[in-house]
């Protein structure tokens, strides 16, 4: 625990001090030098590869180049050091080019889903763990067919045993589509149970109208609804921890690309800039 | 590596692999078969079990028997058909590309997406709008420009200034890899390159050709695109920023290197200004010149010459600010006299015009040397027209009396006889005269005896009282032609219209200038009252200087 402190505060004063170093490099040559823009653009570019090569270092395992966790940590800083660069790169303006606006927004997408993604890698497996019942998310979907076979099993069981349909015929309006189903992926994000709630006020509602068979039958709906609602917990949180690289991933390659074609364009508009 | 042993609720036979490209279609509803589909995502579905035939070691024949495992089920009630196959065939599936696949095949589809678009961009015709970090300015967009620059490659002229970007797409590629600095010379790249010029210098020289004028004794070349920011958007360009300014003005080197050229430079050198017919204040140099290391406008700018040197106004003109301004002085509506009535702002608004007799000064004071006939002006502006005046005053009476209705000459001759009678009564004629016109400064001894028969406005004191007049070796009366300056600060500009919202005495305090030689100029402190980060109005080098004086440039 010490350690990992001791790591997380070393990572942040490298940090503080990076850009601090930038900012006073800046503020002393680069307001004033146009030519400012080809050191702090080379430098962005080189963070922006080494943040790339991260996903390429965990397809070749065999390579061994530091361990996993300090990749990670170095793409958490470095990429926050990116978002510092970036700005003293632009030099806090925001560009009018049509090409250079392309940029700029890919890298505000590539960095806002990558530090989303720190946020979600960060809180959402203390929330599962909270939480409990975890399930394997490829298991998901089993999971929730049994419980939707289970759910549908006593319901049309009841018809028999009771000998009345209210427990079905509520199945069939209301809960079928809950069990059949993921529900609620953005409220259970934002760990908002309003639904669940409502769900189970309906079935509270419902208990006027069942006899005692019935009401046992209910009471273990009940709980399967509970239970469903946590798999759909799990289903949101799990999901919404794979979704963001949906977003960081593709457009960090186009990113890349957009600034190589960048570079390419500044040293040739700029061709013999030099004496 | 650390052997890693399985989790006590680990399904071995139930193993999921998340990494697999491809994973059953029915997965998805929780019925994923055990096979799953294969990596090219063909689904492998046949039966539940491959039926095991059971026999007796003595027999031929044996019995089918199902191989289904326990985690599936186990053995299924109805067991395999005769011919041995499974009697529960998996129905097949549309296998889905897993979670990985997907964001892969995504990553392809974006990249691929952002590739067309480069070459889209780059290889069409219209490339230049799309590239350009920002609209052009006017002065480089317009129809003149085009006209002079004109290049073939791009329908956006690029080439008129970055000469890499001649010849299209494949060229500026070429000339990234070949031009100087190359993309790898790092230590060229990081090298400063503002003390020389570039080759897109070397561009604006070709329409600018007076790019380096700025003093005689600046050390180093500036390059045109460090103080000139082009794509800064439609318009005029930005003005170069403090900081260009600071770079030297607020650099001890540069300066000392500034002070030791000067003194190497024959005087000459800096008699640069060139006057536009303006009448401008004798200041001197300095001994350093303009070589004082400082930071802004309100930290560190020199107090103005005028001021710190502690220059007097050498116009040979007598005036009285305070006098004018004060209660004695009224005007034809009786009311004080305002600076206005005076000082008129020129067509642009920024300077004032300067003042003339006829316009502003005639008004009160009207020249009628002779008191008895106020009709009768003396011309202004050469002494030898006035002394021409008088003497020829009986045919100037003889035309006023024409003009005042006598028509015959007996009438005539006896006016300008009556005039003569007057004035000589009063010790006035001939050289006496001529004396009185042009040397006497005293009001209340000119033409006395006739004043009070006139009001104030009409009261001539003569030439003396507002001129220096001397007397040259023919004994003729000279007056020393008065020279006020048009403009007092002439290495910095000033735009008047712009502070027309703060009163004339607020910065000029002419209401207590009893003397010519009062230069009512404001102090560096009065214009960082507001000029200045405490002010809140901009401090900024441009709003008064131009580094190039391309305007005061011989």
């Amino acid at each position: 625990m010490r350690s990992r402190v001791f790591k997380r505060s070393l990572g942040a004063i490298l940090l503080l001090l990076a850009t601090t170093l930038s900012g006073w490099f800046y503020l002393s040559w680069g307001r004033e030098h146009p030519q400012w823009a080809y050191p702090s653009g080379w430098l962005l570019m080189a963070v922006m590869l080494f943040l790339t090569f991260y996903n390429a270092r965990k397809k070749l395992p065999f390579l061994n180049l530091l361990s996993s966790r300090v990749w990670l940590q170095l793409h958490i800083y470095l990429g926050f050091f990116s978002v510092i660069a970036f700005l003293f790169h632009v030099c806090f303006r925001w560009p009018s080019g049509w090409f250079e606006v392309v940029l700029t927004w890919l890298f505000a997408i590539v960095a806002i889903s990558g530090f989303v993604g720190l946020v979600l890698s960060r809180d959402f497996p203390k929330r599962l763990t909270a939480r409990g019942g975890e399930v394997l998310y490829e298991r998901i979907p089993l999971v929730r067919r049994r419980l939707h076979d289970e759910a549908e099993a006593l319901a049309l069981g009841s018809v028999e045993s009771a000998r009345s349909s209210t427990v079905a015929d509520f199945y069939a309006a209301t809960l079928h589509s809950y069990f059949i189903g993921h529900r609620h992926f953005l409220l259970h994000c934002l760990a908002r149970e309003g639904p669940l709630t409502r769900l189970l006020g309906k079935i509270s509602e419902q208990d006027r109208y069942l006899n005692d068979e019935e009401r046992q039958v209910m009471a273990s709906l009940r709980e399967l609804v509970i239970q469903k609602n946590g798999l759909d917990y799990q289903y949101a949180l799990q999901t919404a921890l794979r979704l963001w690289l949906f977003f960081h991933i593709p457009f960090t390659y186009s990113l890349i690309l957009w600034s190589i074609a960048h570079v390419l364009l500044v040293h040739g508009f700029a061709a013999g800039a030099g004496r | 590596m650390k052997d890693q042993l399985p989790s006590p609720d680990f399904d071995s036979e139930n193993y999921d692999r998340p990494n697999q490209p491809w994973q059953c279609g029915w997965a998805a509803s929780g019925h994923a078969c055990a096979r799953g589909p294969d990596g090219s995502g063909r689904c492998r579905a046949t039966y539940e079990c491959r039926p095991l035939l059971k026999k007796k070691s003595d027999a031929d024949t044996g019995e089918w028997v199902c191989t289904r495992p326990r985690s599936q089920g186990g053995s299924c009630g109805d067991g395999p058909r005769p011919d041995g196959t499974c009697g529960c065939p998996i129905p097949p599936c549309q296998p889905e590309p897993s979670l990985r696949t997907r964001r892969g095949r995504i990553s392809i589809m974006v990249t691929a997406a952002t590739l067309a678009a480069l070459v889209l961009i780059f290889f069409q015709p219209d490339y230049g709008r799309f590239i350009s970090p920002g609209e052009v300015s006017s002065y480089h967009s317009g129809p003149t420009f085009v006209s002079l620059k004109k290049t073939t490659t791009s329908n956006d002229n690029c080439a008129a200034c970055h000469t890499g970007a001649e010849g299209g797409p494949r060229a500026w590629l070429r000339a990234s890899l070949t031009g100087h600095p190359k993309p790898w010379e790092l230590g060229k790249i990081l090298e400063p390159h503002h003390d020389h010029l570039t080759s897109i210098d070397r561009s604006c020289l070709a329409c600018h050709p007076a790019h380096g004028f700025h003093q005689p004794n600046v050390t180093r070349e500036h390059s045109c695109a460090l103080c000139h920011l082009e794509h800064q958007g439609q318009g005029r360009m930005p003005p170069p920023r403090d900081i260009n300014c600071a770079s030297c003005h607020n650099h001890e080197p540069s300066m000392n290197a500034a002070r030791v050229r000067a003194k190497a430079l024959p005087e000459d050198a800096f008699h640069y200004w060139k006057t536009s017919g303006l009448i401008l204040p004798p200041t001197a140099r300095p001994p350093e010149g303009f070589t004082t290391v400082f930071d802004s406008f309100s930290k560190g700018h020199p107090e103005f010459q005028i001021h710190r040197e502690k220059l007097s106004d050498g116009n040979s003109l007598r005036f009285n600010h305070q006098l004018h301004l004060g209660e004695r002085v009224r005007t034809g509506t009786n009311s004080a006299l305002k600076c206005a009535d005076c000082h008129t702002l020129d067509a642009t608004g920024n300077d004032y015009q300067r003042v003339s007799f006829e316009t502003h000064c005639r008004q009160c004071h009207s020249l009628q040397f002779d008191p008895g006939q106020p009709g009768l002006t003396l011309p202004h502006g050469a002494p030898a027209q006035v002394r021409s005046f008088l003497a020829s005053l009986p045919a100037q009476y003889a035309d006023l009396a024409r003009r005042q209705g006598r028509s015959t000459e007996p009438e005539i001759n006896e006016f300008v006889q009556d005039q003569f009678r007057r004035l000589q009564s009063a010790g006035l004629s001939g050289e006496s005269l001529q004396r009185q016109v042009f040397l006497s400064g005293d009001p209340s001894k000119q033409t006395a005896s006739l004043a009070r028969e006139l009001g104030a406005r009409s009261n001539y004191a003569g030439c003396a009282y507002c001129h220096s007049v001397a007397t040259s070796a023919d004994s003729h009366p000279v007056v020393i032609p008065p020279a006020a300056p048009d403009r007092w600060l002439i290495r910095g500009r000033f735009n008047h219209a712009k502070h027309l919202n703060v009163s004339c005495r607020e910065c000029h305090a002419v209401h207590l200038s009893r003397q010519t030689a009062d230069i009512s100029l404001p102090t560096k402190a009065s214009c960082a009252n507001c000029h200045s980060p405490a002010g809140g109005v901009s401090e900024s080098c441009s709003l008064c200087h131009s580094y190039h004086n391309l305007e005061k440039r011989q």
